[in-house]
């Protein structure tokens, strides 16, 4: 291990704290940052700040947005009957850029995972019920990831909301477009076809 | 053999194995990569990257889903570095253990047991198996207590810290059915009652909960998933095998802190 200036050492230790950086790369970053002049070092650090100090969660869907009302959530013009459930802001943001769903959101901050010991109360399942009190909503679409923990997830909602009698229904899972069917899996061609719908 | 060109003229072998497998976990790697756990029948615990596997177009398709049973080849990188799954053909994919959150909770719990039981790469073929028929039967729909409890012991005799069962782990004297019998997680078995003055580790075994240890060592998986035990002695069957298990691993499972707070929760609504 080469000795480097401690306040060099201490920032590649830091930039190795970030997802998919490895040391190499954070000695490259590292390295790179050294040479920038002080004042473009200064805007990434104070953008960073600047981040974490305005980001906030959406005290209703839990959206992030720099007020306490998301963008989402402060348009008045959307579908208040349906309500997409979702796992991470970064799948609503992905639903957005279909620009095919109308309605508003519900961001869970997590999913269920017997195996990483997250549970119900890791999720933000509790507050989804209290959104749905007044009524408004008549479909709540469970858009978890499909995989093991977003279909755990799924599972889980759909009990919990069985008894307040909203439609539940859950996005559809199977072939992805532009795929060859003789190449699908099992798993994922049964899926396709319990999905199937009126021609 | 493959040999993977490194550049400068420098190739290194990768072997190329086939095994049945297991998936028993994995975690995302990067961008689009997965680190994927097996329990292997040829070489026990594997862990390797599946590149891709998490695109929507992934050449695996729902292949890694957990506990996936599946012929794996994968190169074997030598020296430091991962192993890489080539391909992983589906056998049974059990997707019933994946639908039930319950169901996929109790199965969690067994292949978290064997992940954190058995080191990497160490062949154990009555492993493989015990994990197959277990998950199999949980697919079935057979009461997981017995089957979980059952798959412990034979685990534990298959790692080589069955607890003692017959006689007094202290002083040794064989146990008579009838005696009042408890078990102690640190010296690993049962304690008679000469023995049980004065400590505080132990635990009160029934002839009931006792009769069930031995014979889920000699009868087969899906012959004791039929028994019907009585609360309490499922009740001393869970502290007995959690707390020897707890000793031996030095830490809980994930799996059970998860069951105690789903338990909770939904017995509150
Ligand atoms: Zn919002
Ligand atoms: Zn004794």
């Amino acid at each position: 291990m080469p000795h480097y200036a401690p306040s060099l050492s201490r920032l590649i230790e830091e930039l190795q704290r970030l997802p998919g950086i490895g040391p190499k790369t954070a000695q490259r970053l590292a390295f790179y940052l050294l040479k920038v002049p002080r004042e473009e070092a200064s805007v990434l650090a104070y953008t960073i700040l600047e981040m974490k100090d305005r980001i906030r969660v959406c005290s209703i869907c839990f959206n992030i947005g720099e007020e306490d009302k998301c963008k989402i959530c402060r348009d008045g013009t959307r579908d208040e009957t349906l309500l997409c459930v979702v796992e991470e802001p970064n799948d609503l943001l992905a639903i957005e850029r279909t620009r095919e769903y109308k309605g508003y959101y519900h961001v869970l901050q997590g999913s269920l995972s017997p195996l990483e010991g997250r549970g119900p109360e890791d999720i933000r399942a509790r507050e989804l019920i209290n959104r749905l009190k007044d009524g408004q909503v008549r479909e709540v679409i469970i858009a978890t990831n499909p995989n093991v923990e977003g279909e755990a997830t799924a599972f889980y909602l759909g009990k919990l909301l069985k008894p307040i009698g909203v439609r539940i229904t859950r996005i559809a899972m199977g072939l992805p477009m532009g795929g060859d069917l003789e190449y699908a899996d099992e798993v994922t061609l049964s899926r396709a076809l319990e999905g199937r719908r009126e021609f | 053999m493959v040999w993977l060109d490194i550049g400068q003229g420098t190739k290194i072998a990768m072997p190329l194995h086939t095994t049945e497998a297991i998936v028993i976990g994995g975690h995302d790697l990067g961008e689009v990569d997965r680190i994927v756990v097996f329990y292997t029948e040829k070489l026990g615990k594997v862990r390797a990257v599946a590149s891709g596997a998490r695109r929507v177009r992934s050449k695996f398709g729902a292949a890694l889903l957990l506990f996936t049973y599946g012929r794996l080849v994968f190169f074997e990188r030598v020296g430091k570095g991962l192993h890489r799954v080539n391909e992983f053909a589906i056998l049974r994919p059990f997707e019933k253990l994946r639908t039930d959150l319950e169901v996929l909770a109790h199965a969690s719990y067994l292949v978290e047991l064997l992940a954190a039981s058995t080191s990497d790469e160490e062949r154990n073929e009555e492993l493989f198996h015990l994990l197959l028929q277990a998950l199999g039967l949980l697919e079935k729909g057979h009461d997981s207590f017995p089957i979980a409890r059952a798959y412990e012991i034979r685990l534990l005799r298959s790692i080589g810290y069955l607890p003692e069962l017959q006689s007094c782990v202290i002083c040794r004297v064989p146990l008579e059915p009838a005696t009042p019998l408890a078990f102690s997680p640190g010296e690993g078995g049962l304690v008679c009652p000469d023995c049980q003055s004065g400590r505080k580790d132990i635990y009160l075994v029934s002839t009931t909960a006792l009769g069930f240890l031995r014979m889920a060592l000699k009868l087969s998986l899906d012959r004791m998933g039929r028994i019907n035990l009585p609360g309490t002695s499922r009740e001393e069957l869970v502290e007995v095998l959690q707390a020897y298990i707890r000793h031996l691993l030095h830490r809980d499972l994930r799996t059970l802190d998860f069951l105690r707070a789903y338990a909770t929760l939904w017995k509150a609504r």
